[in-house]
This record gives C-alpha cells, structure tokens and sequence, in this order.
C-alpha cells in the first residue's frame, strides 16, 4: 500500500463501531484477565500492570499465540457458550 | 522463561472499558484514592483542622534515643495511617478483581519495610552515605526478591503501577495549575521531539537487523513513550506474537533500573539545576515508577549537596510534565496510528481488527486526569492568598501532609519495583532487540540532554510555585 493508501485509511477512519459478534472477547481461545496476564507476561506487574487503562482489554489468543485486541477476530473463533455445552 | 501457554477452558475474558472502567482499571481507582485524601484534606482545611496527624514521617534524627522517642510518640499515628492504607487499598485492589487475603500480609511486610527505609533516609548522616530512600528500597527489594526470594502470592501486596499512579494523583496537589499551563506544552514539545525519534532509530535499528515491525514497533513504543505500559499497549494494538511483549518487557525493565541509578549520578556529577535534571530524567526513563525513583533521588541531592541550584521538588515537577504530561498521554495516538499501519499495510486482514478513533481514549492513562484535577482543587483553594500567607497557612495544613502521603506512596512504589523484578524470571531479550533498543537508548539520552541543558532550559529552571 502506497503513501496515499495510508492517507486514505486514515481519511476513512470512523471514531467507533461495533464488534464483530465472533470477535475475540467472545471466544473461549482468548484470555485477558489482568491476574492472569501478570502471571503469563513476565515482568509486566514489575513496572506497569494487567489493570492499567493503556492495556484497553486487549489478550491472549491460545489458538494463534499472539497479544490482541479484544474486538480482533479470525476464522478460528469459537464461543464460550458452545464450548460450555459440549465440551 | 518464555510466556506461559494460554489454557483451554478458559473463563470468560473481562470487559473492562466503557463505563465499567470506573470500577475496574486501577487508573480510575487511583483517581478516586487521590482525589479522595485531596478532597478530605480540603474539607479539613476549611475547617481548621489537617491531614497532618496521620500523614505522619520520620523525623530527622542523629541519633537511636532520638529515634525511639518518636516512634513512642507517634506509635498510634502509624498504626492509623497503615490501618488507612490497608483500607483503602485493599477495597481497591478487590474490586480489581486481585485477592484481598493474599494483599494484607504482604502489605504488612512492605509497610514495615517502607518506615525502615524512610527512617534511614531521615538519618542526618544518611546523605554523606547516599543512602537516598528510593535507590535504597530498589536495592533492597532486588536483593530479597533475587537473592532470598518471597514467595510468589505475596506479590498481591506489591502493586507498582497502582501506588505511582496514587502518588501521581496526590502529586498534582502539590503542582500549582499555573505551572502546568505554562510548561505543559513545552514538556510535550520536547518530549514529542524525542519520542518521535526515538521510536524510528529502535524501529529501523530493529529492522536492519532483521526483527519483524510487529517487534520493532513494540520495542521502538517501550523506548519511546511509556516503557512497559506502551510495550503491552503497542503490542495489542499491532497484534504482535505473543512472546514480543516480554522481551520489549524486558529491554525495557533492564534500561529502567539502569537509569534510576546513571541519571541522577551524571546530574550530580554535571551539578545541573534540579528542574533541567528532572526534564532530563523525564526524557530519557523508560517506566514512571522508575523515572520518580531517579527524580526525586535527584531532590535528595538537591536539599543536601551542595552547587545544585533549585529546590528538590523541581526535579520532580520538571519529571512530571515531561514524562506525564509530555509523553504517556499520547500512549492512545501511538497505538491508533500503528494499528491503522499495521491493519492496513503490514498484516492486512490478519487479526480482523478496524482501527477506530476512540482507541485514543480507551488507551489514555486516565490517571492523569486525576493529576490535573487534584491541581485545580489545590489552586483553586489557595486562591488570594499571598506567597507568604500560602508558606503560613495553606503550605502546612493542606499541602504538606497531602506530599508526605505523596511520598510513602512513592516508598511503596519504589520497593515494589526491587522486589517484583526477579531477574531469572524475565523472558530472554536476544541480542538482536537488545541491540537495536539500546541504540534507541543512546539516542535518547543524547538528545534528552541537548534540549534539556541547553534549548530549554530557561523553562526547566525556572519552575516556581
């Protein structure tokens, strides 16, 4: 993507929307709770914290092992509730 | 150590923006800490009466009978203000969803710890011996978490970000909103210049040696704006693998500490003024627990060694408008841009993710607010008063037990930071991110300098109430 790609993605940038409905705050692949993440991101309660604003509710995706936010999603997505039911 | 496996099963994740952040980011607890005790103490000002009894500190002293006669005195005022402490924080951190059973032993142990610390600070000899309390309680807890080690469910008690971000809000009671308004933008000015060219020297140090710009950009952050706090912020905003984090963490944490000890070292050594140290500090740290660990070491030096001009709470104002006001405030445009380079020109499609305006806000270290407001109470209450009547009235009773509060949450901070960075425990960094971050460092320390010393300093000198 050129320059002015860049320029025209900016241009189109909306101030919010909604998540997708499978995004990965509604996956069970995906863990964001600060405790956990303190005790899964060594050295981040030493000089910033799992409850700090700047984290947003971003987390850990178990299926793609990457750090992501919470309104990402992929083709992988699996809810909670049907891993409740059968799982 | 690499990061941990992310479990099947998983509980449900946590929402905890949008309103509910109110009572679930510890930002917004610190806020409502600070501002409470700013509040209370105004409250009591206007009806004569102060924060003073239980905002209590060692006092100097010279020698152990001296020393025992105070803490017969007051043994009632400590044990209030730590019932306070524990109060306050252990509502807070059990709202945050932490274990309020596992925080109060371990309170205990840092409270004791922190009065030992502040009473050999307080010692007359404790200067000759630069035994300065934030460079002796970060030695002390390295040291027991290294060498002794605690063990592991006591690091409930010792919540680095949350204690600095109380002491922030607390601080901006002690800030005059004058000053803000006057130096605010010159801090962002400066500390944009060198965010901006800090971030690009990791960024493109880290690519010519071959790291991919999902790691290159969460070191180039780490360096270049918040240290650990903008490591996980771009790290989630660009999507990066799971193990970038805790090796920027790690860079990060390593150039932090070093830093608390070089700054003020090389301060002294040049004798610079306290508020251009401050600037200085405020420039080139890499975390704000410990850029307030090298400042106020730095007014340690500036009360007791002779040849540095100014008064010690310069360095740390001069810090604060740098670091807080210059550069963590601007955490959420960082992660926008870069999710919208990220989404659009390095993965596209890749984590499905639309980048959107108000990632700004959700991003933004809302403790900051509580600064600038506990500012403007604090102001607003001295208003008509002269520099003398404030020194007389206002100075005593409202100002200085709100900054002795300040400063034992600072204590808190600083040992929390020694005793929760377990040095084996750190993710292995690489030589190639270590590299290409401590070029950053170079960089940073360089031009921090240049414009603190020598284009700005008129402002960082002249920081009076």
């Amino acid at each position: 993507m050129s320059g002015q790609g860049l320029l025209q993605a900016f241009s189109r940038l909306r101030w919010r929307g909604e998540p997708a409905a499978e995004c990965c705050a509604a996956c069970r692949h995906f863990r964001n709770e600060p405790q956990f993440l303190e005790a899964a991101i060594p050295g981040l309660a030493s000089l910033s914290s799992g409850a700090a604003a700047v984290r947003a509710d971003d987390g850990l995706c178990g299926v793609r092992d990457r750090y992501l936010s919470a309104r990402a999603h992929c083709g992988q997505f699996s809810a909670l509730a049907a891993h409740a039911e059968n799982p | 150590m690499t990061a941990h496996a992310v479990p099947t099963a998983a509980p449900r994740p946590t929402a905890t923006t949008g309103w509910r952040e109110l009572w679930l980011k510890e930002d917004w607890w610190a806020i409502w800490l600070g501002l409470g005790i700013v509040i209370v103490g105004y409250i009591l000002f206007l009806n004569g009466a102060s924060l003073k009894w239980i905002a209590v500190t060692p006092e100097k002293w010279s020698s152990l009978d001296q020393l025992g006669a105070h803490f017969a005195n007051n043994a009632l005022r400590y044990l209030a203000q730590f019932a306070l402490w524990i109060v306050v924080f252990s509502v807070a951190l059990s709202a945050l969803g932490y274990p309020a059973r596992a925080f109060l032993p371990s309170f205990v142990f840092l409270y004791v710890f922190s009065v030992l610390i502040f009473t050999l600070g307080q010692w007359t000899q404790a200067n000759y011996y630069n035994l300065e309390p934030p460079l002796v309680a970060l030695l002390l807890g390295l040291l027991i978490s290294n060498l002794i080690g605690l063990p592991r469910w006591m690091d409930a008690g010792f919540r680095v970000e949350f204690f600095v971000k109380t002491g922030i809000v607390l601080l901006g009671a002690t800030l005059p909103f004058s000053l803000i308004v006057w130096a605010g933008p010159v801090a962002i000015f400066q500390a944009s210049i060198v965010s901006i060219v800090t971030f690009l020297v990791i960024f493109f140090t880290a690519r010519g040696l071959g790291l991919d710009r999902q790691l290159s950009a969460t070191l180039g952050a780490g360096g270049a704006v918040c240290g650990v706090s903008a490591a996980i912020a771009i790290a989630g905003a660009v999507g990066a693998r799971k193990e970038y984090a805790p090796i920027a963490i790690t860079v990060v944490i390593f150039w932090a500490i070093v830093m608390i000890f070089v700054l003020p070292i090389v301060s002294r050594y040049l004798l610079l003024p306290a508020g251009v140290a401050g600037a200085w500090i405020g420039t080139s740290e890499f975390a704000d627990a410990a850029g307030f660990a090298a400042a106020q070491t730095y007014g340690g030096y500036a009360s007791s060694a002779s040849g540095i001009a100014g008064m010690p709470d310069q360095a740390v104002w001069a810090f604060t408008l740098m670091k807080v006001v210059g550069r963590d405030v601007w955490i959420g445009v960082w992660a926008l841009v870069l999710a919208i380079i990220s989404t659009t020109r390095w993965e596209r499609d890749e984590t499905g993710a639309k980048p959107e305006a108000i990632e700004i806000w959700r991003r933004f270290p809302k403790f900051v607010l509580g600064f600038v407001v506990a500012s403007l109470i604090v102001t607003l209450a001295s208003r008509g008063y002269s520099l003398a009547e404030f020194n007389k009235a206002v100075n005593p009773t409202l100002v200085a037990p709100i900054k002795d509060l300040r400063t034992w949450t600072f204590i808190f901070c600083f040992f929390s930071i020694g005793l929760t960075t377990r040095i084996r425990d750190l993710a292995t960094a690489g030589a190639r991110p270590f590299a290409a971050f401590s070029v950053g460092v170079v960089v940073n320390v360089a031009l921090g300098f240049i414009l603190s010393v020598f284009v700005f300093a008129s402002y960082w000198t002249n920081l009076t109430r």
